[in-house]
């Protein structure tokens, strides 16, 4: 492949691609300018690594967003912490993860609010499943499970999703899994 | 909760598009890695791999033509060698002409030599040919020299 024809192919494949995998940095980060930041950096590090060459697969993106993520997390542990001090005094929402369709809001709003109060192993399974479009056995490749731990969190997930937006709230829903 | 469930509730999920990242992390991510340049980088790489081909050819053509051309030098020079020594030698070649021609006689005056009496100086020229031939290579050599001798003539005392 010549280096232009490269460049045709990653920009096509960026504009198709990238917002599934801004998703999945979003669950994985704390914010979206960390989510951005992280996407970034790890398809410039891909990239690189195959000498600008090869477009990467999925897989190796979404893995490398995830060891991005923690290597954030733990250099910016406590900024991050004050940040979340800050928003939540602020009274600031986490970012927009989904388009928002005019016709079905508020049922988009609900099934939003349900994936982020979802712990952090199924959101992301979930995220892996439906918008990664990854099988079971992908997903376990990605985040070093077996087929069946993934298979039962994406499970579990569900069955915490359907009775989440089947519980009528009153108020905001506090997220029993973030400390 | 029962199989449909799950399949109606992935559907609704399936439904939801995840925001569209913004144009400008794109842009970003190609200046970081600096698509352009490597782009350019590329081009020059291939117009070397395309021109280093013909420099190569062309300095061997180059390098090859400067042996031929020695090489031939040297031939030409060896064969001039063995020319020059298939000549045979004056000394072995029967003489078939020699002459000895007067071509005149110059009249200088007088002459005051030191410690001496005046004398008339008198000079004679000749013109000396040698002719060699050599049947067997059909060669003639023929050797021209001038030659010329000075007389010095005792005046007559008065």
């Amino acid at each position: 492949m010549n280096q232009q024809t490269f460049n045709q192919n990653w920009q096509n494949w960026f504009t198709k691609e990238a917002s599934k995998f801004l998703l999945f940095a979003k669950q994985q980060s704390r914010n979206s300018y960390e989510a951005e930041d992280i996407l970034q950096d790890s398809l410039v590090k891909l990239l690189k690594k195959s000498s600008h060459k090869e477009i990467p697969e999925d897989a190796i993106v979404y893995k490398t967003i995830r060891n991005l993520a923690i290597d954030y997390a733990r250099s910016n542990i406590r900024r991050i912490r004050r940040e979340e001090i800050a928003q939540e005094l602020e009274g600031i929402s986490m970012a927009e993860w989904f388009e928002n369709d005019f016709d079905k809001k508020d049922r988009q709003k609900r099934l939003e609010k349900a994936i982020k109060i979802l712990p952090d192993k199924q959101q992301e399974v979930i995220i892996l499943k439906i918008w990664g479009e990854q099988t079971f056995d992908g997903i376990a490749e990605i985040l070093n499970l077996s087929a069946n731990t993934v298979a039962s969190r994406y499970r579990y997930g569900l069955q915490a999703l359907h009775k989440s937006l089947n519980t009528k709230h009153k108020h905001k829903t506090p997220n029993p899994f973030k400390s | 909760m029962n199989p449909k469930e799950y399949d109606e509730l992935e559907k609704e999920l399936q439904s939801l598009t995840p925001k569209q990242i913004h144009k400008s992390i794109g842009k970003k991510i190609e200046e970081k890695i600096d698509l352009k340049k490597i782009e350019k980088k590329a081009k020059a790489i291939q117009l070397a791999i395309k021109i280093v081909p013909i420099a190569i050819a062309a300095c061997l053509g180059f390098v090859l033509g400067l042996f031929f051309f020695n090489s031939a030098k040297k031939d030409t020079l060896k064969f001039a060698e063995k020319q020059e020594l298939k000549l045979p030698l004056l000394e072995s070649l029967p003489a078939a002409n020699k002459s000895n021609l007067f071509l005149g006689s110059w009249d200088d005056g007088i002459v005051y030599l030191e410690n001496e009496i005046p004398k008339k100086r008198i000079r004679n020229q000749f013109l000396e040919t040698f002719k060699w031939e050599d049947s067997k290579n059909s060669m003639k050599i023929e050797v021209r020299k001038p030659r010329e001798e000075i007389i010095h003539v005792r005046l007559q005392h008065y």
